[in-house]
């Protein structure tokens, strides 16, 4: 690397601190912060700092949560954390939680500290540390890419529509008919709301930072019910659901309901028009480590071979309904950031059922 | 080339798009026997099964790109592969709403695409395929 690497250290010492700058700030360019709120700061103004060292213990807040935090919009950076705690679990629930590059024990000289700074930059030089940032950087461009192309077309398509509609709709007499033409134009407009807002839900997920609180399943499935009541009403959709919630669950309410909503609405979407019992099961069991989530349904199905792409971006399985194909992909993206699990079963013509695994968050 | 009485296909995953096609092709005064298709597959079941005609008519396909399941690529090579004698059966035109230059490339490249005619279809368009 040509240009020099930059550092942020953090800690409560301002000692350390000082020292750490007077030390390393002719090799490299170096950031200091005594807690948690000025290291944001020089985030702020220099997001591309590649190494980061934070002690466990600040004043404004524990340096694993805001490891935890940053990993989101600073997700290359190397972390490393100088542990006053001790012991297995704690290592394992620190590295899970802030993807540590590595983790100092306390008391440590200041040699520790040097030697842990100069594996990471070397790391950094890696050619394989910088492929894989680079295979991350043509995943985001790809699907930009891909984002754009389907924007114009998922937009403009219903518009065109729409337009095609109004001029049809000129020349009709029938009232009857202008009638029919208004339905399939509201669809249109439906479809386009749609995607919108399912685009909108991608953004917030990709750059709204999780929320944790108490999470009521009862009121969640009573507000997805009365959400879906016309559309369960319209198609002669029964809606049973069974909640087992005998403790408190902590996660993001906004990920739940999405993934929630979006399972819900597909199971109403995708059934059989014909059949007489129409039937959406949801069930929720509360455990004390996760949730367990079912949604089943005796619609279409999913063909055997749609079924590795259903969580693909812009992937629609099925030409009879109007959907975004960016739905599920929402589901799979809510779930990565909860480090829940999905799987779905399906036959065509008999019904899908998707199965979650949320764990909870503590 | 043209005739008086053509009959059409559409292939187009709209519901909407199919019925205001229909209906530009009756406003032209051609709709004798238009045929929509939602799905790429079921055309071309119906195609195949159609198989060759007895007149020299030739039927006017309007396909349109972004279908899911099946797309419009998709199915006009699949189109290509069927016997020549159904081919000669039809002209082929590609619907689309795109802008994107590869899409309509693509799209004109096929031997058997005569032309691409972009999103509203309007009695205007209709007229000149058949003119």
């Amino acid at each position: 690397m040509t240009e020099a690497i930059k550092i942020l250290y953090i800690n409560p010492d301002i000692d350390s601190l000082n020292n750490f700058q007077n030390q390393l700030s002719e090799k490299y360019i170096t950031f200091i912060a005594p807690n948690a709120a000025d290291a944001r700061i020089h985030l702020k103004n220099h997001p591309d700092i590649p190494i980061i060292l934070c002690t466990e213990v600040l004043s404004d807040k524990n340096g694993i949560d805001f490891f935890e935090e940053i990993r989101c919009e600073n997700p290359w950076a190397l972390r490393i954390l100088i542990a006053s705690s001790t012991g297995a679990n704690f290592a394992i629930d620190a590295l899970n939680r802030a993807k540590l590059f590595r983790i100092v024990q306390q008391p440590c000289s200041y040699n520790d500290i040097i030697e842990a700074v100069t594996e990471a930059i070397a790391f950094c030089s890696n050619p394989a540390h910088l492929l894989s940032q680079y295979k991350e950087l043509q995943k985001g461009y790809d699907e930009l890419d891909k984002f754009a192309y389907s924007v114009t077309h998922d937009v403009r398509r219903p518009l065109l529509s729409i337009l095609g509609a109004v001029e049809v709709a000129q020349s009709l007499n029938d009232i009857a008919e202008v009638r029919e033409m208004l339905k399939m134009m509201e669809e249109s407009v439906r479809s386009m709301d749609d995607f919108i807002h399912n685009i909108h839900q991608y953004y917030k997920l990709k750059h709204l930072k999780f929320q944790y609180e108490e999470i009521d399943f009862n009121e969640i499935i009573n507000n997805q019910k009365e959400i879906f009541h016309l559309a369960t009403e319209m198609n002669n959709i029964e809606f049973r659901s069974v909640v087992k919630q005998n403790q408190p669950f902590k996660s993001d309410k906004m990920a739940i309901t999405l993934i929630l909503n979006n399972l819900l609405s597909n199971a109403i979407k995708y059934q059989r028009k014909n059949n007489s019992g129409k039937l959406v099961e949801a069930a929720i069991d509360v455990e004390k480590e996760a949730v367990f989530i079912s949604i089943k349904d005796n619609g279409i199905g999913i063909p055997k071979q749609h079924l590795p792409e259903i969580f693909n971006m812009f992937f629609r399985a099925n030409s009879e309904e109007v959907g975004s194909g960016v739905g599920l992909y929402n589901v799979k993206d809510a779930l990565l950031k909860l480090n829940g699990l999905i799987k779905v079963e399906s036959k065509p013509n008999y019904g899908t059922t998707f199965t979650v695994t949320i764990p909870q968050n503590k | 080339m043209s005739s008086q009485n053509p009959n059409f296909i559409i292939v187009d995953d709209s519901k909407l798009d199919c019925f205001i096609a229909e209906k530009m092709i009756c406003n032209a005064g051609l709709g004798r026997n238009v045929k929509s298709f939602l799905n790429g597959t079921v055309a071309l079941q119906y195609i195949q099964a159609n198989g060759v005609s007895d007149t020299e008519e030739k039927l006017i396909l309007i396909v349109d790109i972004q279908m899911p399941v099946m797309n419009g690529f998709e199915f006009i090579e699949a189109f290509e592969k069927l016997p020549e004698a159904i081919q000669n059966k039809y002209r082929v035109f590609v619907l689309t709403s795109s802008v994107n230059l590869n899409d309509i490339n693509r799209a004109v490249s096929y031997r058997s695409v005569e032309d691409i005619l972009s999103k509203p279809l309007t009695t205007r368009k209709i007229l000149d395929l058949v003119r």
